[in-house]
């Protein structure tokens, strides 16, 4: 279990009645990763317990992917 | 069927409590689920931390169906084998003597809980006029405990109660980690503690060392049950079989209430309680475990076959190829990744 915690500033401008975390969490999805969001901010990972490395790793990678897709508010 | 018509079936059909996410999920494998125009995912939900072992895992489609064709449900009017080997896979698991009910959901585990504090209040530390008096609960902030009218009223997040007044009166909400204001409020009225020992809901607050270790000594002072809520992580989700044991091993509570990776997927619920020993207001002796006797307490379906030879599978399974300690490791690993993130 991981929670990612989020710069509020993140996202400037959050989809209608979403928080940071559930704007986050809708962009992960679209690149091909389900999270949840735990609270306004934070990102949780709850991997089953059978993943292995090489998944962590393109879990990561789609994380880079995403976050880079959001400008510098 | 497209996806189209499935959200428009939600839209007119389903009760709108959710906000979901636009996608329809069709099948899994592994850790890896797809939609209905064949997208693929890499799933970090796991359904909210519920599908340890992934999606159709051999051995649970073995025991599914395996126990399936042998037998579903009979009720808790008779005994069935798989309740009772659970029963002491779960004791063996927290390592101390104690016994287990069986129950369906997460909120339903932690009811069983706040019911055997309950009956502790009023049947241990109450005399006849003292009835329904000495029955308080100790939540935290920010804590997630279910949402039966008992699981909101001890949440300590004030957006699951609303609307929903009036909620069970018995419970306050203390901050976090602040083990003073603990002893500030601990009173005659107190039967209980009950913490996640990794809060997970409204962000991941892990509970510190010394918090469980102090939580222990006051509750031991004041004759009040610690009670731990494993829900979302226990059972190898933080790396070890017990989330408190990953801070505190030394800790031992009265009672632990699983549910989430407990069935794999398969719903479930349990509710641990410890072999305290006690003594009734009528001066007779029990344990805290035994305090719950033939018609206090029950559920239909809670201990089905099916439900516990699914998860003895799971829970075999997460020994057998060493999950906890990958866990653990993988947990890790990911945190490392992720921190080049910071700043």
């Amino acid at each position: 279990m991981i929670g990612i915690d989020l710069d509020p500033e993140l996202v400037s401008q959050p989809s209608p009645g979403k928080t940071v975390a559930q704007t986050v969490v809708n962009a992960l999805m679209r690149n091909g990763l389900l999270t949840a969001p735990a609270g306004a901010t934070v990102v949780r990972w709850l991997p089953p317990l059978i993943v292995e490395e090489s998944d962590v790793v393109e879990a990561v990678s789609i994380l880079d992917r995403t976050l880079q897709s959001f400008p510098a508010s | 069927m497209n996806e189209s018509s499935t959200k428009q079936l939600f839209a007119d059909f389903v009760v709108p409590c959710y906000g979901r996410y636009d996608v329809v999920l069709t099948r899994g494998e592994g850790v890896r689920v797809w939609d209905d125009a064949g997208h693929q995912y890499l799933d970090f939900g796991a359904g909210i931390a519920v599908s340890t072992l992934g999606h159709a895992h051999p051995k649970m489609m073995q025991a599914l169906s395996g126990q399936a064709s042998a037998l579903i449900h009979t009720s808790n009017l008779y005994y069935t084998e798989p309740q009772g080997s659970l029963a002491k896979r779960l004791v063996e698991l927290v390592g101390s003597p104690g016994k287990v009910f069986f129950s369906n959901s997460g909120a339903e585990a932690n009811e069983a809980l706040f019911k055997v504090a309950r009956k502790y209040g009023n049947d241990c530390r109450s005399t006849p006029p003292e009835i329904g008096t000495k029955v308080e609960i100790l939540t935290f902030e920010s804590s997630f405990h279910g949402r039966t009218m008992a699981g909101i009223s001890a949440t300590g997040q004030e957006k699951v109660k609303i609307g929903f007044a009036p909620l069970l009166s018995g419970f306050r909400h203390l901050p976090f980690n602040d083990l003073a204001a603990v002893e500030k409020a601990v009173s005659g009225q107190t039967v209980g503690i009950l913490l996640e020992a990794f809060q997970g809901e409204s962000g991941i607050y892990p509970a510190s060392r010394e918090f469980l270790i102090g939580l222990r000594r006051l509750c031991d002072e004041h004759q009040i049950l610690l009670m731990f809520d494993e829900i979302q992580c226990g059972l190898g989700r933080v790396g070890n079989w017990c989330g408190w044991k990953a801070i505190a091993p030394e800790v031992m509570p009265d009672a632990v209430s699983w549910a989430k990776g407990i069935g794999g997927g398969f719903p479930l619920g349990a509710t641990w309680l410890r072999a305290k020993p006690m003594q009734k207001s009528d001066g007779s002796q029990t344990q805290l475990c035994d305090l719950l006797q033939p018609g206090s307490h029950g559920t239909t379906y809670g201990g089905t076959p099916l439900a516990c030879a699914v998860s003895l599978a799971v829970l075999q399974t997460i020994e057998d190829d060493h999950l906890v300690e990958r866990a653990a490791k993988l947990g890790r690993f990911a945190t490392g990744q992720i921190k080049k993130f910071e700043g």
